[in-house]
């Protein structure tokens, strides 16, 4: 089913994210089941939940590295099936940094920018600017496999914004990071936000999905068990204590919300 | 370490190893591929395995007869030289396995050092155990030819000790190299090479060493010990204990207790020897940053790095697959540590390179030049290209995501790995060329025309083979950080198709340019248009297999292109063919020529139209299309009738055919087989009928048809489906018609196009394999029914 060439609802802009119905079966195991999302332009959208509820699945199937078992999504109403057209709206950061150790931070991200098709001088422009403000302009001229996790993690944030997508994916962008650079990594979501992109950030860290996201999906055992933006989701807590990690905990339990 | 007793700790390395050995047998036999390559290398190893099956079964039998061979004796002398080399060659690869991060995790638990020793020294045993099975399966056949059941236990009861000394004695051994390397003091990288180095030396010193051995027994010195039976060293002995209960008479006496006694306390000895080192290489700490922001050193000369590619005009600037090639080319040279597996490519050349050091010094150069050629076209394979996914490690998320299609980085590792190549084994042929008066300057030029073919497909070959076998778990070899290294199934099968390219690229150069060379010169151009075109074949069908895996990454069924699918169907008419042969010939090893021809014959004509069976549902299972994709199904009354009018219609054109033939006066060919059969007895011919009907017939039906032209249908126009099936169906038939010379070939392929095609035709209107397997198998059988007619 081919949605690319259906106009959206009326006065409704394409949605930056589409799924309907997404599921990802390996085997006997379900890793994602049903999953609707329906997410706009520019904005961040925060998804939540345990070790092995799917997370890292969804995003793979959002990024068309791996083909859902059932269900389409859409990136700014292209589907998933064709990844050619997908790929050039998508930056993608994994959880493991997708970097060449023997590479230094400035060649890797030429390189990156070189086959995203990026103008070199543009590129060069562009490299130092999101350096800087990540703090790593310094240490650019370090080969990558001397670096931290956390620097590592900065040169894949940067990595999947290089060539201005449209939509991002950030699997843990400030995991291993001390509070500064978390600090930093998160001006830069922002700011990336304010220039149109649409972040579409999995994480633990509640507190930085609590600052930077504008609607938050928390993902149980394959299903999305809750959907809402941050203050309203924390309004559910059972005695109304209002902390999002209550919530979380909640609802990542067999108890119903 | 805890004073546990040894029980707790055998029973606790029992578990770890039981643990270890269904992992490794559930990820061997894990994906459809490694299943279905499994099955088709037994097959192809199956007449191998059967004729010496056969000659170990005629072995034992002989000695029942008192056939004396002084394999007593020989054994005696040559246990201690065979156990130093295999402890070489257990070192490497125990090492290897016991400092991956397995053990890591193994030592935070409450298992004692001694524990995880024995767990992982049984699964080691396990493994090799697997290896040496084959082996194994000959001696158990020796000994039910000459009766001595006893035999097969004595193997065993005397063989396990000495496997696990040599296991043990090879740990201790790498053991100690690695420590002693790392007093030293150097850097990792340079540690990694140099231990590398050591264990090459060792093991090239060890056979160089036997074959000087040899050479002072041949002379007489040393030999003078030989004649008797009397073991150079003591514990020689031992190698009686194999032979009890076995036809030749072992001499059991003090001297073999004390040999026992001897293996035992060496075991013992070797295992208290691991037991007290493991620790020390297990818990050196690693070069790795341990997670605090740390100042990397600044690469020197990183400014014009940068640039290398970003000027526009530069011939680097203006082609990002050379970019991408320079990336590849950057991340070897920086991290050369990384490719420590090639060491493996040189484990065979180096004990022969170390004979002839020692037998003929005269003749070194030139087999060091020879080897350094080879070596190039092992490498222009084996370091860029063997594993192109796998080696991009997380980047590969980034590729497949990236602007640049998937062309780019796999014809960046084809041109990387080729100039590597090249230049190695241009060198290496400079020196064949240098060093030897045999080389004249025509047989050079020529010999180079060949080697750059020869390096490409090298390296475009394993690009596909690696593609086909990625490997993405990283893998610590000789003490190595983790590197992504090609799986072992993809690098000997590399390695072995490298090899046999290379055969065929010096048997074309002699053919072409030797003085003596007895072809013409179109023969000549015959033999040049042949490589090239086998090479073309392979080289564009691997690449676009390996661009097509990079682009589909994550997909289950790897969506290639048109030409692909074309090389595709000749690569199952070939290798349905080679199955078939296979098959055949392990036929003949098993029942040898006793049986007579009037039941060899339709025996093996049977059998080898099992291999193109198993070659056709071999394909269906690992393309996941399932045995469904094939029309088997009973016919309807119209469609018999379809099956007799196709039947008349094949004869049809087979008279016009064959009319205008003899009208035009122009040769035709016949079927080879037919003529032997001829001479050998018309009731041959009489029993070939039904088996044309109901084997040869469905089975190639099954094959051109069902499998071959409905694969390509998928892809093509039926008119090209049908056309390409029937070519390849015509190709397919040269080699039982190539008796009769070229010109008659050519008339007789054309008209088995024009058959093939009709039934093709057919074949795509009705959708029936029932109906072409009919049409085909009654042709054949009228006809060999007819020829039958007209001999008696």
């Amino acid at each position: 089913m081919d949605e690319s060439d259906t106009p959206a609802p009326s006065g409704a802009e394409t949605p930056a994210i589409r799924a309907d119905g997404l599921t990802k079966r390996f085997g006997n195991t379900v890793a994602v089941k049903d999953l609707d999302l329906r997410i706009p332009q520019r904005t961040v959208y925060g998804f939540l939940g345990p070790n092995g509820a799917g997370k890292t699945t969804t995003i793979e199937m959002l990024t068309t590295l791996t083909p859902p078992t059932a269900g389409s999504a859409w990136i700014l109403g292209e589907s998933v099936e064709h990844r050619d057209r997908v790929k050039e709206h998508v930056g993608y950061l994994p959880h493991e940094p997708p970097v060449y150790e023997s590479f230094t931070a400035r060649e890797q991200l030429a390189y990156a920018a070189d086959i995203h098709g990026m103008d070199a001088g543009r590129a060069d422009e562009r490299i130092d600017e999101l350096l800087a403000r990540v703090d790593l302009l310094a240490d650019a001229g370090s080969r990558i496999g001397t670096y931290s996790q956390g620097m590592r993690r900065k040169v894949g944030l940067v990595q999947a914004l290089l060539h201005e997508p449209a939509v991002v994916f950030l699997d843990e962008p400030t995991s291993g990071l001390d509070p500064r650079a978390s600090r930093s990594v998160i001006e830069l979501i922002t700011d990336q936000v304010d220039t149109g992109t649409t972040v579409f950030l999995s994480s633990h860290i509640l507190p930085v999905v609590e600052e930077l996201a504008d609607t938050v999906g928390v993902l149980y055992r394959g299903r999305l068990v809750a959907e809402d933006t941050p203050e309203r989701l924390a309004e559910r807590t059972e005695d109304g204590s209002g902390s999002l990690e209550e919530v979380f905990l909640d609802v990542t339990t067999d108890r119903q919300l | 370490m805890g004073s546990n007793s040894f029980r707790t700790d055998l029973a606790v390395g029992i578990t770890i190893a039981r643990g270890e050995v269904q992992d490794r047998f559930r990820r061997t036999t894990g994906s459809r591929r490694k299943r279905a390559l499994f099955v088709f290398l037994a097959i192809f190893a199956l007449p191998g395995i059967l004729f010496f099956a056969r000659s170990a079964y005629a072995a034992g039998v002989a000695s029942r007869n008192g056939v004396g061979l002084p394999v007593v004796a020989a054994s005696r002398n040559l246990l201690v030289p065979g156990m130093l080399v295999l402890t070489a060659v257990a070192g490497l690869e125990a090492v290897q396995q016991l400092g991956d991060d397995s053990v890591r995790s193994l030592i935070l638990t409450s298992a004692s050092t001694r524990a995880i020793v024995i767990g992982k020294v049984l699964s080691l045993l396990a493994s090799w155990l697997v290896l040496v099975g084959i082996g194994f399966t000959l001696v158990v056949v020796y000994a039910v030819g000459a009766r001595t059941p006893l035999f097969v236990f004595a193997i065993v009861a005397a063989g396990l000790p000495v496997f696990l000394l040599v296991l043990l004695a090879g740990l201790s051994f790498g053991y100690l190299l690695w420590l002693g390397v790392d007093r030293i003091g150097l850097s990792e990288g340079t540690r990694r090479l140099l231990t590398a180095s050591l264990y090459l030396l060792v093991l090239g010193g060890i056979y160089g060493g036997s074959s000087l051995l040899g050479e002072g027994a041949a002379s007489g010195g040393i030999g003078e010990l030989l004649p008797t039976g009397e073991p150079v060293v003591p514990i020689g002995w031992y190698a009686d204990l194999f032979f009890l209960g076995s036809p030749m008479e072992p001499t059991l006496g003090v001297r073999t207790v004390g040999a026992v006694a001897g293996i035992f306390l060496a075991t013992v000895g070797a295992f208290a020897l691991v037991v007290r080192l493991a620790p020390q290489y297990w818990y050196v700490p690693r070069d790795r940053s341990n997670g605090e922001e740390t100042e990397g050193e600044p690469v020197a000369g990183t400014p014009p790095s940068e640039q290398i590619g970003r000027t526009a005009d530069s011939l680097v600037g203006r082609s990002r697959t050379l970019r991408a090639a320079v990336g590849y080319a950057r991340s070897g040279v920086r991290n050369p540590g990384q490719f420590v597996y090639l060491y493996y490519y040189l484990f065979p050349i180096a004990p022969i390179l170390a004979q002839q050091a020692v037998g003929n010094p005269g003749l070194f150069p030139t087999a060091l030049g020879a080897s350094l050629a080879v070596v190039g076209v092992w490498f222009a394979g084996g370091v860029f290209c063997l594993n192109p996914l796998g080696s991009e490690g997380t980047m590969l998320s980034q590729l497949v995501l990236a602007d640049a299609d998937a062309e780019t980085f796999v014809h960046a590792r084809l041109l990387a790995g080729t100039l590597l190549g090249l230049v190695v084994a241009a060198s290496g042929f400079g020196i064949v060329a240098a060093t030897s008066e045999f080389v004249t300057v025509e047989l050079g030029l020529v010999g180079i025309g060949f080697l750059v073919p020869t390096v490409i497909t090298s390296a475009a070959v394993a690009l596909g083979v690696g593609s086909v076998l990625p490997k993405f778990e990283a893998v610590e070899i000789f003490q190595s950080v983790e590197t992504l290294a090609p799986s072992i199934f993809a690098a000997v099968i590399h390695g072995v198709v490298a090899t046999l390219v290379v055969g065929a690229g010096v048997a074309g150069t002699l053919a072409v340019g030797a003085p003596e060379s007895p072809l013409s010169l179109p023969a000549k151009a015959g033999v040049v248009v042949l490589f090239l075109s086998v090479a073309w074949i392979a080289s564009d069908g691997s690449r676009r297999y390996a661009a097509a895996r990079l682009r589909e990454y994550g997909r289950p069924v790897v969506g290639t292109d048109r030409p692909f699918a074309i090389y595709t169907v000749l690569a199952l008419a070939f290798f349905a063919f080679l199955l078939g042969q296979a098959v055949s010939l392990a036929v003949i090893f098993l029942f040898g020529v006793d049986l007579p021809i009037r039941v060899l014959i339709p025996v093996l004509f049977v059998v080898e139209y099992l291999g193109y069976v198993l070659v056709a549902v071999g394909f269906l299972y690992v393309t996941r299309r399932g045995v469904e994709y094939l029309d088997i199904r009973l016919p309807t009354g119209r469609e018999l009738g379809m099956l007799v009018g196709g039947v008349g219609l094949s004869f049809g054109i087979w008279l016009a055919a064959s009319t205008a033939v003899a009208e035009l006066g122009l040769p035709a060919a016949d079927h080879a087989a037919f003529d032997v059969e001829e001479d050998a007895s018309p009731r041959l011919l009489l029993s070939l009928v039904p088996l044309m009907l109901l084997v040869n017939g469905p089975v190639e039906e099954l094959l051109y048809r069902n499998v071959i032209q409905k694969y390509l249908a998928e892809r093509f126009s039926p008119p090209v489906a049908i056309g390409v099936a029937s070519a390849v169906f015509a190709l397919a038939h040269v080699p039982a018609y190539f008796t009769a010379g070229i010109g008659p070939l050519v008339v007789t392929l054309s008209l088995l196009f024009l058959i093939s095609a009709v039934w093709g035709v057919i074949f795509a209107r009705t959708g029936s394999l029932f109906i072409v397997a009919g049409i085909h198998g009654l042709y054949n059988a009228i006809l060999v029914l007819g020829l039958y007619l007209t001999v008696t």
